[in-house]
C-alpha cells in the first residue's frame, strides 16, 4: 500500500523498536507512535470496513473523533472492541484486529451490501417494520441482528482493575495546546490549584502536530518547557491520557484516565482506567477545534483524510498516507498542509480550493485551482490512484496517492453544552460557537473560534486569569510569548459537492450519505433530532464529531432554512466512549455492595452454618449436620428448640437507643399503640404506621429508666425506621427533648428459646429469672458472666419460653459460646433463620412478608391496637373508609388438604369452582413453611374477609408452576393458640 | 469472670501485619492499623443544653466543644463533631466501658451518652498517599490545605458511612459501623494497592 514513514523527523523515538500485530501480521513501530501512525508507517493503509456497506476504510483523523479506524485491542478478557487506533498508544506486544469484516479485511463478504446500497437508504430499518410482516421475522430481523454492532466481546471476565477517584481544584484546564498551556500557567501563577487534563499521552496539543514557532522556539519545544514549568509548581497537577468526558452540575466534571492502556501486561496493583470526578470552581475549555471533512464522492477512500490529520501524521509521527498528495479545501488549513507536506518531501499536485478567490498565500509552486471541487476518488482498499475534479469545464483527473480535505473548523463545544445549553451558529466564523450559559465554563482559543497561534496564546492567558479570578484569586497580567502566525481564515464552507459521481459520506461510521438527509426531510423528518434518528447520522460511537455540522448544512440546504434555524442535536456526556469497567470502578465482585456481618458470624460459621443474604446482612440460615438438607436441618432445629432449648443470632435487628425528658411522649407518638404507661423494666410490642395509615414496621421497645428506652426494629426496615424517627423529630416535633442513636452494631443479640431456656440462662446471667421476678415481657439491664453489661428481654418470637439477651458486640461470641456450653446438659442447639421463620409462622406472627406496605393493622388482626386516646403517625389516614372496608383481605392460616403438599408464597387464593382471574381472586399466600409440629406445610395468607372464613375450603393457585391444590382456611396461629408456653 | 473475656474486634482475623501491594522506592504509600479496643461514645446535647454542655466539657474534660466537621482533643479523648450538637467521643487508651460511664456521670441530663465502643471499628491510616487513597472513595475535598488537622467529615467510602478525622498532616482516623468493618477494610486495602501499604 501507499502509506510510508519518512526517513527523518517526527516526535518518535526511532531508537526504540516496538513489535505489535495487526490481523495476525507482525509489524514494528516506535515509542511515540499511535497504533494508527504505526500502521501507516507499515504501509497498512486499510484499517477497517464500514458498518453498512463494508467499504474499505482508513483513518480520517489523528485524534478523538476518528470514525473509521476502530479496532479490537487485546486478547481474552482484555479484548476491547471499537478502540480508536488514533488514540491507542503503541506498546510492545499489542494485538490489534480489524472489525466488521468476514472472513478477512482484504476479502470481505459483506461488501456486497454496497451493491445493494439503493435498498439500504435512510429509514431502511424502520421501513422493514412496515410490510410484509412475515419478512420482518423471517428475513430482516435476523439479518439486522447479525449485522448490528461493531466488533465483538470475548465473553471472558476482564482480569483488570478499574477505580474511581475524586479530585478537587480551583481551575480545571481541559486541553494542553497553546491555549490550555497559557491558561494553566496564568491560573497557576495566581496561586490557584490547577488541574491540566489532556486526552493524549503527550501534552502539547496542536504544538506537537503543527510546525509553529513560539518565542523563537519550535512549538513542541516551547510546550515541553512550559509543561516543565507547570510540573514544577506545587499547585499544578498535569493529567495526561485523561479525557474530560462530561460537565455536570455544581462544577463537577467527569474524566477518564487511561492509566495502563498503553502496556501489554498491566500491573494488577494499579487500575487500568480511573474514572475521575473533578470538582472545580472554574473550567477553561481549551478543547480546540475539529476540522470538518468535505462531503464529496469517495471522501471515505483510504488515502483521504482531513488536512490537519495529514499534517499531524507528517509532523508528529513522520508518516504519510501516500507519496503524492492533493488538497481539497475551503479553508486556509489546506494551504498549510500543502506547505508541510512539501517540506517533508512529498509531491503536492494541486490545491483544489472550493472558494472563488484564493487567499494570498505562498504555495511554493503548487498550483491552486480556485472555484474547483473534487467529485470522486479513484481508489480502493490498496489506496488511491487519482481524484476527479470539476472546475466548471467537465471532469478532470489528477493522479495522486492521498488527498487532504478541509471544510473549515468546528470548535469542540461539548463541555459547554452538557448541561443543556446549545451552541449558536456564527455567520462570520462559519461554525457553532460554544454557549456561555455557565460562567464557570470558559471557552478559550480555537474552542471559542480564536484561530491564530498568537491570539490563542493571549486568549489562553486571559481566560486562565479570568478563571482564577472566578475562583477567588488575585491575578497579575501574564506575559504572553510571541507566536508565529500564518493566515487562517475560513470562507463559506461547501457542505456537499452535488456534482459528485461517487458516494459522498456525511457520517462515515454509520455510512450515511449526503442523499439520505434530503430524503429524511422529504419523508417528514426535517427536524434535526428526527433527521438524526431517521438517517442515523451522528448516532455512531463518534457521535457525529466530524459529520454533524455538514449534516446540518445539507439539511439546511434541502429545507431552505439557515444553519441557525436547524441548530444542533443535543450534546450529552460522554464526550468519547467510556468502558463499563471504568463505570463500575472498584464496585465489582465482592465489593459490588457493602456486606454486613453479625458479631456472631464466626460463632455460627464455626458451627457449620449456611448463610443467606438478607439485604446487606449475611444471616445464619440453618445448621446442617451430616447429610442434612435445609429442610431436615430446620426440622431438627425446630423440634429441638420446642422440646429443649435453642440459640439463634438476632443481632441484625435494628436497635435504637432513645433518651430524653420527652422520650416517652416521642415514642408514644411513633407507635399506634399505647406506650405512655409502659413501666420501667418492661418491654412492649409496638406497631408503627406510615403517614398513609398502612403498617410501616414493628418491633419491641423496652423502658430501661424513666427517660431511657431501647427500641428494636425489623432487620429490613432498620435504616428506614431510623430515618423516619429523624424526620419526625427534626420536622414534626422539634420541640421535644429527645435524643436517639442507632446501636444496632453495638449489641450482639441472641434469642434463647425453649422450655429449658430459663435454666440455661440462669447459669450465665446474674439475675433472678423466676416467672415472678422476671415475667413475660420483662426487660432489664443485667450482668452477664459476672461483669459484662447486658440487656435481657423476656420476649418470644417462637412461642416458647424465650429470652433475648444483648451483650456488647465484642463479647458476643464468647457469651454465645458460654451459653452453648452451659446448655449442653439441656440439649441446646443453634437454630437459624429457617427455623426462626418456621416457628413464627407456626405462631402466626407477622413479618414484612405480611406487612408489605399494603396492609393495615386491621388486616393483620391488630386493629384493636390502634389507640383511640392519643394521636400518632398515620392515625388520620388509617381512618379512611377504604382502609376499613370489611371486604379487605385479612390474615388467615392455610393448610393444604394433604399435609405433604408443598406450596409456595405468592400463590393466589381462589374459591373452589372458580377459574383463576383478577375478578375471582380472593387473596394470596404471604408466607409458607413446613411445620415440624403439625407435620404439614402451612402458610399465612391474606384472604378477603378472611377472619370470617375459618374452616372454608379454598384453592391455592400457583400460576408460575401451573399448580392448584385444595386447602383449608384456618386461624393463623397454628401452634399453642393459648400462648401457654411463652408465659410459663 | 468478665475480666477473662476479651473484646473481639470485627477485624479480629483480618489484621495481618506486613507490606502489601505495589513496592515503590519511596516505601509504602500508607500504613494502616486497627485501634482496638477503643472506647467510642455518641454524645448528643439535650434540648437547650448545648451551652451548659460546652461549659461542662471545658471544666471536666478540658475540651472546647468543636462544631460540626471539627475535632478537639485533650486528656486522651477526642471529640468529633459529626452532626448538629452531636459528637463522637473517642478514647483509645481508656478502660473498657469507662468512657461512657465517665461522660454519663459528668454530663448527666445535659446530653445523651450512648456507648458505641463495640458498635464502631476505629482504624488509622497515615502516609504520604493517605489523601489519595481516601480520595478514591470520598467526595470530601481532602487537599492538604482544605482538610487540615482538627477537621473531620462524616462521609461515605464504597457506600459505607465513615467518619474521617484528620489527626496530623497526613494521618487520619477512620471509624465505621462494626458490621461493615470487614468489607470496608478490604475495600480500603484494595484502594491502597497502587502505592503499596503496610499493615501494622
Amino acid at each position: 500500500m501507499t502509506s510510508f514513514r519518512f526517513d527523518t523527523g517526527g516526535l518518535i523515538d526511532r531508537s526504540s523498536v516496538i513489535e505489535f500485530s495487526f490481523d495476525g501480521k507482525t509489524l514494528h513501530g516506535h515509542h511515540g507512535d499511535t497504533l494508527a501512525s504505526a500502521l501507516l508507517a507499515n504501509g497498512q493503509l486499510l484499517m477497517g470496513r464500514s458498518f453498512k456497506y463494508h467499504r474499505p476504510r482508513s483513518v480520517i483523523t489523528a485524534g478523538a473523533a476518528e470514525p473509521n479506524a476502530l479496532m479490537e485491542i487485546g486478547e481474552g478478557g482484555r479484548l476491547e472492541p471499537n478502540t480508536r487506533a488514533t488514540m491507542q498508544e503503541l506498546y510492545d506486544g499489542l494485538v490489534a484486529k480489524s472489525q466488521n469484516r468476514w472472513p478477512t479485511l482484504e476479502r470481505d463478504f459483506g461488501a456486497i451490501n454496497s451493491i445493494a446500497s439503493s435498498l439500504f437508504v435512510a429509514g431502511f430499518y424502520y421501513k422493514t417494520f412496515m410490510w410484509p410482516k412475515r419478512f420482518w421475522e423471517a428475513i430482516y430481523e435476523p439479518i439486522i441482528r447479525r449485522a448490528a454492532g461493531l466488533g465483538h466481546l470475548s465473553h471472558e471476565d476482564d482480569p483488570d482493575r478499574y477505580e474511581k477517584a475524586y479530585a478537587h481544584c480551583d481551575v480545571l484546564v481541559v486541553g494542553s495546546g497553546p491555549t490550555g498551556l497559557m491558561a494553566a500557567l496564568a491560573a497557576a501563577r495566581s496561586g490557584a490549584s490547577v488541574i491540566l487534563a489532556d486526552e493524549h499521552a503527550a501534552c502539547g496539543g496542536s504544538l506537537l502536530r503543527e510546525r509553529e514557532e513560539i518565542a523563537g522556539q519550535e512549538g513542541h519545544e516551547w510546550a515541553a518547557a512550559t509543561l516543565g514549568e507547570l510540573a514544577a509548581m506545587a499547585n499544578v497537577t498535569i493529567m495526561a491520557r485523561t479525557t474530560v468526558i462530561g460537565a455536570y452540575d455544581q462544577g463537577v466534571f467527569g474524566a477518564l484516565e487511561r492509566v495502563q492502556k498503553h502496556v501489554a501486561l498491566p500491573d494488577h496493583d494499579v487500575p487500568v482506567e480511573k474514572l475521575w470526578r473533578i470538582v472545580a470552581k472554574a473550567c477553561v475549555m481549551a478543547t480546540g477545534a475539529e476540522e470538518r471533512p468535505i462531503v464529496f464522492g469517495g471522501n471515505d477512500r483510504p488515502g483521504v483524510m482531513t488536512a490537519s490529520a495529514m499534517r499531524a501524521y507528517a509532523n508528529q509521527y513522520a508518516v504519510a498516507p501516500g507519496r503524492s498528495a492533493c488538497v481539497f479545501t475551503a479553508s486556509d488549513s489546506g494551504y498549510r498542509t500543502a506547505r508541510d507536506m512539501k517540506a517533508h518531501g512529498l509531491h503536492v499536485e494541486a490545491i483544489i480550493d472550493a472558494r472563488a478567490d484564493a487567499p494570498d498565500i505562498e504555495t511554493q509552486g503548487v498550483p491552486v485551482l480556485t472555484g474547483a471541487v473534487v467529485t470522486n476518488v479513484d481508489g480502493g482498499k490498496h489506496g488511491m490512484k487519482a481524484i476527479e475534479i470539476d472546475r466548471g469545464r467537465g471532469h478532470e483527473t489528477i493522479p495522486c496517492q492521498s488527498l487532504a480535505m478541509s471544510g473549515g473548523w468546528s470548535p469542540v463545544v461539548h463541555l459547554a453544552c452538557h448541561q443543556g445549553a446549545r451552541p449558536s451558529w456564527d455567520e462570520d466564523e462559519y461554525c457553532f460557537m460554544p454557549p456561555q450559559d455557565n460562567p464557570a465554563i470558559i471557552a478559550a482559543g480555537s474552542a471559542n473560534a480564536v484561530w491564530q497561534l498568537s491570539k490563542c496564546l493571549a486568549d489562553g492567558a486571559a481566560r486562565g486569569e479570568q478563571a482564577a479570578k472566578l475562583a477567588g484569586f488575585k491575578t497579575t497580567k501574564t506575559a504572553v510569548p510571541k507566536g508565529m502566525d500564518d493566515a487562517s481564515h475560513t470562507s463559506a464552507p461547501v457542505w456537499w459537492v452535488k456534482q459528485s459521481t461517487g458516494k459522498p459520506f456525511v457520517d462515515y461510521q454509520n455510512d450515511v450519505t449526503a442523499k439520505d438527509l434530503p430524503l429524511a426531510a422529504r419523508e417528514g423528518y426535517d427536524h434535526i433530532e428526527l433527521a438524526k434518528r431517521y438517517t442515523t447520522s451522528g448516532m455512531a460511537t463518534d457521535q457525529g464529531k466530524l459529520g454533524n455540522v455538514n449534516a446540518i448544512g445539507i439539511l439546511a440546504d434541502a429545507t431552505g432554512r439557515d444553519m441557525h434555524e436547524i441548530g444542533t442535536t443535543t450534546f450529552r456526556p460522554f464526550y468519547t466512549p467510556v468502558s463499563f469497567g471504568a463505570l463500575g470502578g472498584q464496585h465489582v465482585n465482592e465489593h459490588f455492595s457493602p456486606v454486613r456481618m453479625s458479631p456472631l458470624h464466626n460463632w455460627a460459621a464455626d458451627l457449620g452454618a449456611e448463610f443467606v443474604e438478607t439485604g446487606l446482612w449475611y444471616r445464619s440460615s440453618w445448621f446442617p449436620e451430616e447429610g442434612d438438607d435445609w429442610l431436615a436441618a430446620m426440622t431438627r432445629e425446630v423440634l429441638n428448640t420446642r422440646a429443649h432449648v435453642g440459640l439463634c443470632d438476632v443481632s441484625t435487628l435494628g436497635k435504637i437507643d432513645i433518651k430524653g425528658s420527652d422520650a416517652t411522649e416521642f415514642i408514644n407518638r411513633l407507635y399506634c399503640n399505647a406506650f405512655a404507661k409502659l413501666p420501667v423494666g418492661k418491654a412492649r410490642y409496638g406497631l408503627m404506621l406510615r403517614e398513609d395509615g398502612f403498617v410501616g414496621d414493628d418491633g419491641t421497645t423496652s423502658r430501661l429508666s424513666d427517660t431511657h428506652y431501647f427500641m428494636t426494629t425489623t432487620t429490613g426496615h432498620a435504616a428506614a425506621t431510623m430515618r423516619d424517627i429523624e424526620f419526625a423529630h427534626q420536622a414534626l416535633w422539634p420541640e421535644l427533648d429527645v435524643q436517639y442513636a442507632s446501636v444496632t452494631d453495638q449489641w450482639a443479640q441472641m434469642a434463647i428459646a425453649g422450655p429449658s431456656s430459663r435454666d440455661v440462662l440462669g447459669k450465665i446471667v446474674d439475675a433472678d429469672l423466676s416467672n415472678e421476678a422476671f415475667p413475660f415481657l420483662a426487660a432489664r439491664q443485667v450482668k452477664v458472666m459476672g461483669s459484662v453489661p447486658g440487656m435481657l428481654f423476656r420476649i418470644s418470637f417462637s412461642g416458647e419460653l424465650a429470652y433475648e439477651l444483648a451483650v456488647p458486640a465484642g463479647y458476643g461470641e464468647a457469651v454465645a459460646n458460654a451459653i452453648m456450653h452451659a446448655g449442653e446438659p439441656y440439649g441446646i442447639g443453634p437454630y437459624g433463620l429457617e427455623a426462626l421463620s418456621a416457628m413464627r409462622i407456626e405462631k402466626g406472627f407477622v413479618t414484612h412478608n405480611e406487612i408489605n406496605g399494603r396492609v393495615t393493622a386491621g388486616d393483620v388482626g391488630m386493629g384493636r391496637m390502634l389507640s383511640k386516646k392519643k394521636d400518632y403517625i398515620g392515625r388520620m389516614m388509617s381512618e379512611r373508609e377504604g382502609l376499613n372496608d370489611p371486604d379487605r383481605e385479612q390474615l388467615v392460616g392455610v393448610r393444604p388438604v394433604n399435609p405433604d403438599w408443598r406450596f409456595r408464597a405468592g400463590c393466589h387464593l381462589v374459591n373452589p369452582g372458580d377459574k383463576a382471574s383478577l375478578k375471582t381472586d380472593q387473596g394470596y399466600v404471604s408466607s409458607v413453611a413446613y411445620s415440624p409440629m403439625l407435620e404439614s406445610w402451612v402458610g399465612l395468607a391474606m384472604l378477603k374477609r378472611g377472619r370470617d372464613r375459618h374452616g372454608e375450603k379454598i384453592v391455592l393457585w400457583d400460576g408460575l408452576r401451573d399448580v392448584q391444590m385444595q386447602a383449608e382456611v384456618c386461624d393463623p396461629v397454628f401452634f399453642d393458640p393459648a400462648q401457654e408456653k411463652a408465659h410459663g | 469472670m468478665a475480666d477473662m473475656l476479651t473484646q473481639i474486634s470485627a477485624l479480629d482475623d483480618m489484621i495481618v501485619p506486613g507490606r502489601f501491594g505495589r513496592s515503590l522506592p519511596e516505601g509504602p504509600g500508607v500504613a494502616l492499623s486497627l485501634v482496638h479496643p477503643c472506647e467510642v461514645v455518641t454524645v448528643i446535647a439535650a434540648k437547650g443544653k448545648a451551652r451548659a454542655l460546652t461549659a461542662a466539657m471545658k471544666k471536666d474534660f478540658g475540651l472546647d466543644l468543636p462544631g460540626m466537621g471539627a475535632s478537639a482533643s485533650a486528656r486522651g479523648m477526642s471529640l468529633h463533631g459529626n452532626g448538629p450538637e452531636q459528637w463522637l467521643a473517642v478514647a483509645p487508651d481508656a478502660a473498657a466501658g469507662s468512657l461512657a460511664q465517665k461522660l454519663e456521670k459528668k454530663l448527666g441530663a445535659m446530653a445523651m451518652v450512648s456507648d458505641q465502643s463495640h458498635g464502631r471499628t476505629v482504624m488509622r491510616m497515615a502516609g504520604a498517599r493517605a489523601r489519595d487513597v481516601l480520595g478514591k472513595g470520598t467526595a470530601v475535598d481532602l487537599r492538604p490545605d482544605k482538610f487540615t488537622p482538627g477537621m473531620c467529615a462524616a462521609t461515605q467510602i464504597g457506600h459505607v458511612g465513615v467518619l474521617i478525622a484528620c489527626t496530623a498532616e497526613n494521618s487520619f482516623e477512620l471509624s465505621v459501623l462494626r458490621s461493615f468493618a470487614e468489607g470496608f477494610w478490604l475495600g480500603v486495602c484494595e484502594l491502597a494497592l497502587e502505592w503499596g501499604y503496610e499493615i501494622r
